[in-house]
């Protein structure tokens, strides 16, 4: 399986802290938002995840409106049920990118029910949004130069 | 809903990413 350095998966702790917590997990979805070619991945199972968090931390409505809209955002790949929600997204939607606040997830690749592929660069949101290079990655994959953001992260 | 608009209803609930992190791990536990 090929992985594509512009697919990103961000956990459900990263999507729900994006929108309750902001901070770093912003400045990393951020990144995303503003590029039009960065695809964001994620399954169905990660995003009941993340929209129960907010339900639980914040209101029904609001994770429900969160919902419609992140579906939207999204590139939706399916994953067997048993399967960790965010590396399976990763692995199903050859993504290149997991965005995750779990150490264990990034430190312990023995024990997990799918295992990471090689190309799988597990990692927090802060190191994503200090590290991340949008005109590096976009002359890599590209041809042309980098020509800027191209979206409004909060259209 | 755009995602200022979302940002501006999250901003009315104060939380922290290791409320985030508890409340995930406590939802994937109990399934």
């Amino acid at each position: 399986m090929t992985s594509e350095p512009t697919r990103i998966v961000a956990d459900a702790d990263v999507l729900a802290a994006d929108l309750l917590v902001g901070e770093s997990a912003r400045a990393a979805l951020d990144h995303v938002r503003r590029h039009d070619w960065l695809t964001l991945v994620a399954s169905e199972p990660l995003l009941d995840d993340a929209e129960a968090v907010i339900a639980m931390l914040a209101d029904d409505d609001l994770a429900t409106v969160w919902r419609d809209r992140i579906e939207d955002d999204c590139e939706i790949v399916s994953h067997p049920a048993e399967d960790h929600p965010g590396l399976a997204s990763a692995y199903r939607g050859e993504a290149v990118h997991l965005l995750t606040y779990d150490e264990s997830l990034r430190s312990a690749r023995t024990g997990l029910s799918i295992q990471p592929h090689a190309d799988l660069s597990i990692r927090p949101p802060d190191a994503f949004a200090r590290l991340f290079d949008p005109e590096a990655l976009y002359e890599a994959t590209h041809d042309g130069v980098y020509p800027g953001p191209d979206r409004d992260p909060r259209a | 809903m755009t995602w200022a608009d979302l940002f501006e209803r999250a901003s009315e609930y104060e939380t922290s990413v290791a409320a985030v992190r508890d409340a995930l791990e406590e939802r994937r536990d109990d399934e």
